[in-house]
């Protein structure tokens, strides 16, 4: 396959996951050596063997995780490998801030240089990997997948910072899958499926409907058709709960909320202000320190998982290696994760093996998974096959609540359909779906309620006409309600 | 330096070499017959746990099978084999008696009932066993005792006479009858020349560690002693009771050795050992199996005391300055009466 | 591959033997005649497998569970001590009553005794090879009391041991003129057993879900804390029926020092069956024999017993790293992460003119 950019442009590398789009980038970037093919840069070929031959040729790259040590402030985070040495090996503090600052300031970045990392947001996080490799003297920046923890109008500060470099000359890669920011941002477009380039285009010559396409390699349904819902009763509800993280902080403060059967509540917000840890509290997996939670009607604060499994309640965890499925366990073993005690798959202690294979066959086929059969193991999966084997698991209990935390992260377009549509199915059937996700877009085009999270108690619950993406966009910043009120009246 | 590649290739070499050695087979190796002899005696000794390296128990017994080997008129070979655990015992002389082996020579009292079994399973065979009495034997089985007590009882009238905290101590091995005895005359021994003296006496427990094989037991324990006013320690437990001479080595104090001279069996604990308890192990063994190869096989248990030079006391040597004159007369006048027979240590075990 | 490793712990071994100054061709031979060709040698070699087989399946199962039981060892002398006590206490029960009551009284001190670091660490978190360890000194110690000053010291002998079971608790010799005993096949049906409850049962599953990711168990409902006594319970079950095994199969009486390290020994038997039941079948016969052979092979050649155990470490250590074999035999190395799509032809980055 063939890519090629030219400086003083944003060059958008557009893909699904698995499509090849970071693997290419680490062999540009000298982590993954190529099997063939040349590399040229500024006309000349090179060979790019370690990260260090790319640093030198002025190649940067910011990855999906973070490289910096929290404890250490952003001007030492910066430097660190390229110390400015003054005489006995001691580090020059003062020149390295001013070299922090100045380029912080040429860029627009914002950046204290003497702020501690472990102190900063995501979003100026990442703008300190970006400082790291401008100054290590980067003109041509490779992000991969930058907008994933950002918010909504983070992202659009980032494409702010991506525009002000190209203006200065520098050339930027941008890994994504997601359409909206390739229109927005990007100069140029590579579509790339499995592996090869598909398309090479730009925003203008093409639509996202187009892009999706050759994405996917077939037409897709960007929206999600659904009608409106019709709420019953509500069947999860979360009273005043409290609940600590593992550092032993309050991450979720006396929060409430219900869903009701035959609707889809979407849970919004930044990550980190508490959702793992609500999730993880109506699972049954964290104690809680006060308040309630019921389920069907059945109060089940202090339920082990498996009793709240059995009163009801279908979990697709937003961790899917951690916590969803066993990679290394066959794909019918992962069907029956909470059931493989019970009749049919089981008499006495020993295990009926033959059902259970039949069960995986028989969901494998009603899921779409793409396996070579029941016996395959989920790690040979791909992300898509993987959670929807989880969530074929967790549909085949029977629920009646279905709380869904980031169903689609790291899953391909064509899953993600699936998905959407087993979501919005259940609802019609009488489900209430908790649905927790960083994308915005998700939450948008599934959810009928939106509760915006923030700093573990629920900012506002917007309904019809009030699901605003700026509004929701401002609540999920630490927006006060009133506040946002106003401002989406004045915009 | 060798290349990696070279290595590489050595190193598959002599993998195949020892493949190839192991799939053939071949005949045994021994052949140490002694010269001149129309027929070699085999002789066979097996350890306890605490094996040949514990520098007094195992390694005397082993040592009088090799001055009974290197006697040439009496046409001996020997090999040993070191006991891993208790269950081996019988195996391990089962393996000398499947060689055909003449007299098998049972080290400890911990292997009194294997190696009783084992006599019996097998009568055309000598056996014998250093340090254990049976009350009833068969005929091809003797035992070898000491009178331990003796030993212990010239050094602890010594500990007494040069004590000057009034406190000593020992560190022993298992409890068993012949570290008892020694222990036993110690404590007689100190009584008899400093009444006033107070002796302080810990045993190793089966728990604690490797029977007679735990030196660093030992050496925490000489330490607990010397923490309490002992200045001087009887190290009596093999390999663990060496453990307790380091200890009182590395506080200064004075130490006393056990079973053989260990200032020339042990020089690491040299410089604190005034004198060792001993007991002639080699002896007895030598004695039995020339015994047994001039067809003089005793009738019943051999005893070893200090009239027949199975137990004494080990040179000074570099105490020898340091022992007051007085103290070196009154202990050979106590050793004399030992060996006539009027003075009695008062043990019975 | 472990072949390899077992072959090149051997020459590795031979090699310290060399610099002991012993012929190592002479000692393999040996150790070969020791254990498998001399009279009794096979039937010895199967007799200290046995054990193994236990104590191997023992800490083979605890780590399905990712469980990391140190205190086979300490079990093992549990398991010896119950298995005695019954065994000598009891008297005037036909054999079959008393053998299996002895074993059974071996694997409940065992299962108690693993179980109850399952139970710390379920509870309050300590770390199972930290209590594991601290309970093998326990054991001992405890052994040590019971035997020397204790209840089940002998009273007739002044040597620190129990007193010898009935013949009605002795395990059968199943080998005219050997010593092997009915372990080796209580040791032959432990194999499946444990292969078919890991494999095949609800409780395996339980065990093997936590082990390979015990949030995932938790979240689908698996207690963790309740597996983890559970496996801790049935590896000390395991190890305690070792104890027994040997009380009632081969001393018939428990001394002083009765394990050096048996229960150390199993955690590589574990480790280079990879935690397969049937591996430990192969691993605890090469194990038992080696332990078996040494014997003959100091005979003959005088070279230390201490060698085996450096074979047997060297062994492991092979077999924990693969890759120096696979090195050593110029094997070509498979990348760590393997590249799942076509590679692309060509990259360039043109510069703007």
């Amino acid at each position: 396959m063939d890519l090629t950019v030219e400086w003083g442009q944003v060059h958008a590398l557009l893909g699904e996951n698995g499509a090849g789009k970071s693997t290419l980038m680490n062999v540009v970037y000298g982590l993954i050596r190529a099997d063939s093919g040349e590399m040229r840069f500024d006309g000349a070929q090179v060979q790019v063997h370690s990260p260090q031959d790319a640093i030198g040729l002025g190649i940067g790259m910011v990855h999906q995780h973070f490289m910096l040590i929290p404890p250490l402030t952003v001007a030492d985070n910066v430097i660190l490998g390229q110390e400015t040495a003054r005489a006995a090996g001691v580090i020059d503090g003062r020149a390295s801030r001013r070299t922090v600052r100045e380029l912080s300031h040429r860029y627009g970045l914002q950046v204290d240089p003497d702020a501690r990392v472990q102190d900063l947001s995501v979003g100026v996080q990442q703008r300190v990997e970006i400082l790291k490799a401008l100054y290590r003297g980067a003109r041509l920046l490779i992000l991969d997948e930058p907008t994933s923890v950002l918010t909504p109008q983070e992202t659009e500060g980032l494409f702010q910072i991506v525009r002000g470099l190209t203006a200065e000359g520098s050339a930027v890669i941008f890994i994504t899958h997601k359409l909206g920011e390739v229109m927005s941002v990007a100069d140029r477009i590579t579509v790339m499926r499995r592996g090869k380039v598909v398309a090479s285009t730009t925003p203008a010559e093409s639509s996202p409907a187009d892009l999706a396409r050759l994405m996917v390699g077939r037409p897709v349904l960007l929206r999600v058709d659904k009608g409106p819902a019709q709420p019953g009763l509500p069947l999860l509800q979360v009273d005043e709960l409290s609940v600590l993280d593992d550092r032993r902080q309050l991450a979720v403060d006396g929060l409430s909320l219900e869903v009701r059967a035959g609707e889809i509540l979407g849970l919004a917000g930044v990550e980190g202000n508490g959702q793992v840890e609500l999730v993880e509290a109506i699972a049954g997996l964290r104690p809680t320190r006060s308040g309630r939670v019921t389920l069907c009607d059945r109060e089940v604060t202090a339920a082990s998982p498996r009793r709240r499994l059995r009163a009801g309640l279908g979990h697709i965890p937003a961790d899917r290696h951690r916590m969803g499925v066993i990679l290394e366990l066959p794909i019918s073993d992962n069907l029956v994760l909470g059931d493989f005690d019970r009749p049919p798959f089981a008499r006495g202690i020993v295990r009926l093996l033959a059902q259970v294979r039949d069960h995986a066959a028989q969901l494998i086929k009603s899921f779409d998974v793409r396996a070579e059969g029941p016996q395959q193991v989920a790690g040979a999966l791909s992300g898509g096959n993987q959670q929807k084997v989880v969530v074929a698991r967790e549909l085949s209990n029977g629920p009646r609540v279905l709380m869904a935390a980031q169903p689609t992260r790291g899953v391909d377009v064509g899953s993600i359909e699936f998905i959407h549509r087993q979501i919005v199915e259940q609802r019609d059937a009488g489900l209430a779906v908790l649905l927790v996700s960083s994308e915005l877009d998700e939450v948008l085009s599934l959810a009928d309620r939106v509760a915006v999270i923030y700093r573990g108690q629920i900012a506002a619950v917007l309904e019809g006409d009030e699901i605003d993406r700026d509004r929701i966009g401002l609540l999920m910043a630490g927006a006060k309600t009133d506040e946002v009120a106003a401002t989406g009246e004045g915009g | 330096m060798v290349s990696m590649r070279a290595f590489r290739a050595w190193m598959v070499g002599v993998m195949a070499v020892a493949l190839v050695a192991t799939a053939c087979g071949g005949s045994s190796g021994s052949s140490t017959a002694a010269n001149g002899c129309s027929k070699t005696y085999k002789i066979g000794l097996v350890t306890d746990v605490g094996k040949l390296t514990d520098k007094s128990f195992n390694a005397a017994s082993w040592q009088g099978v090799q001055q009974a080997a290197s006697d040439k008129s009496l046409c001996v070979t020997a090999k040993y084999i070191e006991s891993n655990q208790p269950t081996d015992y019988r195996k391990n002389m089962e393996t000398f008696v499947d060689q055909s082996y003449d007299m098998i020579v049972a080290v400890g009292f911990l292997m009194a009932d294997d190696t009783l079994a084992e006599a019996k399973a097998h009568p055309n065979v000598k056996f014998t066993i250093v340090d254990n009495a049976y009350d009833a034997a068969p005929s091809n089985l003797v035992g070898l005792v000491f009178k331990e007590d003796q030993a212990g009882y010239l050094i602890g009238a010594l500990a007494g006479l040069l004590t000057k905290t009034n406190t000593v101590g020992q560190v022993l091995g298992l409890k068993i009858p012949p570290v008892q005895r020694y222990a036993d005359g110690y404590l007689a021994g100190v009584k008899s020349t400093n009444p006033n003296a107070k002796v302080l006496t810990v045993y190793q427990g089966p728990g604690d560690g490797a029977a007679f094989n735990n030196p660093a037991w030992g050496e925490a324990r000489a330490n607990d002693e010397i923490n309490q006013g002992a200045d001087i320690v009887f190290g009596g437990g093999g390999n663990t009771g060496n453990g307790a001479l380091i200890g009182a080595l590395q506080k200064g104090k004075m130490c006393i050795g056990v079973d053989v001279d260990q200032y020339l069996s042990y020089p690491d604990a040299a410089k604190c050992l005034v004198t060792s308890a001993e007991k002639h192990l080699s002896v007895a063994v030598k004695t039995i199996i020339t015994d047994a190869v001039q067809k003089k096989w005793p009738a019943a248990t051999l005893t070893f005391d200090a009239k027949n030079n199975g137990v004494g006391i080990a040179p000074y040597h570099d105490y020898d300055s340091k022992v007051p004159t007085d103290v070196k007369t009154k202990i050979s006048d106590i050793e004399k009466k030992l060996a006539d027979g009027s003075l009695q240590t008062g043990v019975t075990i | 591959m472990p072949l390899v490793a077992i072959l090149l712990g051997f020459v590795v071994a031979g090699v310290a033997v060399a610099i002991t100054g012993a012929d190592p061709i002479q000692a393999y031979l040996g150790l070969f005649q020791g254990a498998f060709t001399n009279k009794h040698a096979f039937t010895e070699s199967l007799i200290a497998s046995v054990p193994y087989v236990f104590l191997g399946l023992a800490v083979a199962t605890g780590f399905r569970a990712g469980l990391f039981n140190i205190g086979a060892d300490g079990q093992f002398y549990l398991g010896a001590l119950g298995g005695v006590f019954v065994g000598f206490s009891i008297h005037g029960l036909p054999g079959v009553v008393h053998i299996p009551l002895a074993i059974l009284a071996g694997i409940a001190c065992g299962a108690v005794y693993g179980g109850l670091p399952g139970f710390l660490k379920a509870r309050f978190g300590a770390h199972e090879v930290i209590t594991t360890i601290m309970l093998n000194y326990i054991a001992y110690s405890l052994s040590d009391y019971l035997i020397n000053r204790g209840p089940l010291g002998d009273p007739h002998s002044s040597a620190p041991k129990t007193p010898f079971i009935d013949p009605s608790a002795q395990l059968p010799i199943i080998f005219a003129d050997s010593r092997l005993h009915l372990g080796l096949v209580l040791a032959l049906l432990a194999v499946p057993l444990i292969w078919f409850l890991i494999e095949r049962t609800t409780i395996g599953f339980r065990i093997r879900a936590v082990g390979l990711n015990p949030e995932a168990a938790r979240s689908s409902g698996i207690s963790v804390a309740r597996t983890m006594v559970l496996v801790m319970a049935i590896s000390g079950g395991l190890a305690g029926l070792a104890g027994a095994d040997e009380v009632l199969g081969v001393s018939h009486f428990m001394p002083p020092s009765f394990s050096i390290g048996y229960g150390f020994d199993a955690i590589a038997v574990a480790l280079l069956a990879r935690s397969n039941p049937w591996g430990i079948l192969p691993a605890a016969f090469l194990f038992g024999a080696m332990r078996n052979g040494a014997g003959f092979m100091q005979l003959q050649t005088q070279v230390s017993a201490d060698m085996i155990s450096i074979v047997q470490a060297t062994v492991i250590m092979f077999v924990a790293a693969p890759v120096i074999v696979r090195w050593l035999l110029r094997l070509r190395e498979v990348p760590a992460e393997s590249l799942q799509i076509t590679q692309p032809e060509g990259v360039g980055a043109a510069p703007k003119t």
